[in-house]
């Protein structure tokens, strides 16, 4: 799976130069920087975060850490995978100060499939019919598809984001939720099923 | 005409839903049939709760050989699992997809404010 780390079209050698400069406290190369990383990692922290205020206070944080942290950035990572790091980190340090204070471990168990005694399906399973493909149906699926996303209870949504949709492995999810990777892994799998039944009668909607 | 009868009554015979009659037909038939018994080994292998409970770890291809090939076996007789695989993956290529173009750009002051937060002396 492509991992959604934000890659601006920096050669190696832009990178160190950038570098250097915001080391040497040019604020040309600070503007530079903020304004090309800002608008790909504004969307890293509004997918994590619902709440537009937290996402602002999170990547205002994520650019004033890697601003302290610059002396310290080794070189031979990359500049900006190692800020979509950083972003990633200050959205969830951000979600965890919200989510423990609101209900947590919601479950999603009647979004899953049913099984008779003998582990047979319960229930006809849906149909995923082919649907024309275009850009005004794709906006509309997205549309809809971000919609339903947002209704999963806050600890199943944010293992989707992380994983299906940002591309983070599970160790990193299992580390960064404080969960095992084994949890992370079930957790990606329940809500991908509770998205699939979530979805399912919605995609009629879309079909005409 | 057996195997048709035979393949007919399999479903509702995991389903747990057969006449005691149509049950012993479907055991006999098995054990008496090359190709139906071979069908109903695989239809034992693993049950459809079973599958769907690890299908994560078949989709991101994290099974061993063995396990893959337990599980690639039921798809391929399996018409609901199979569509639940289906419907699974799609769920994740429209979950995916729909990230692709955000319709939200960053806020200009946002911007602003974060470039003055760096010096706020300046
Ligand atoms: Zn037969
Ligand atoms: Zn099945």
């Amino acid at each position: 799976m492509a991992t959604a780390t934000p890659s601006p079209n920096w050669t190696e050698a832009e990178e160190a130069d950038l570098l250097a400069r915001m080391r040497a406290g040019d604020d040309a190369a600070f503007d530079r920087f903020v304004a090309t990383l800002g608008p790909r990692l504004w969307t890293v922290v509004r997918r994590i975060l619902r709440d537009e205020d937290d996402a602002r206070e999170a990547l205002q944080d994520a650019f004033l850490s890697a601003f302290k942290a610059l002396a310290t950035f080794q070189s031979g990572a990359r500049l900006s995978t190692w800020m979509h790091r950083i972003a990633v980190n200050a959205a969830l340090m951000k979600w965890r100060s919200k989510s423990r204070r609101s209900a947590h471990e919601t479950t999603v168990d009647d979004l899953l499939p049913a099984f008779t005694e003998t582990g047979c399906h319960a229930e006809p399973i849906p149909t995923w019919a082919d649907r024309p493909d275009g850009a005004s149906i794709r906006a509309e699926m997205g549309a809809l598809v971000r919609e339903q996303i947002q209704k999963l209870p806050e600890n199943v949504r944010i293992v989707l984001v992380l994983r299906d949709i940002e591309g983070l492995s599970y160790e990193d999810i299992a580390q960064r939720l404080e969960v095992t990777p084994n949890a992370a892994k079930i957790r990606v799998h329940r809500a991908r099923q509770a998205l699939k039944t979530l979805l399912e009668p919605k995609l009629s909607q879309i079909q005409s | 005409m057996s195997c048709q009868r035979f393949m007919l009554l399999l479903h509702d015979y995991f389903v747990g839903t057969l006449q005691a009659g149509d049950r012993d037909f479907v055991d006999d038939h098995a054990g008496s049939c090359r190709d139906c018994g071979a069908l109903m080994a695989v239809a034992k292998e693993i049950s459809c709760e079973e599958l769907v409970e690890f299908l994560n770890l078949y989709v991101d291809g994290e099974l061993p050989a063995d396990r893959r090939a337990i599980f690639e076996r039921h798809l391929a007789i399996c018409a609901e699992c199979l569509e639940y695989l289906r419907g699974y993956r799609e769920t994740m290529r429209v979950a995916k997809a729909a990230h692709a173009h955000e319709p939200e750009p960053m806020p200009p002051d946002l911007l602003r404010a974060i470039l003055a937060a760096r010096n706020p002396s300046s």
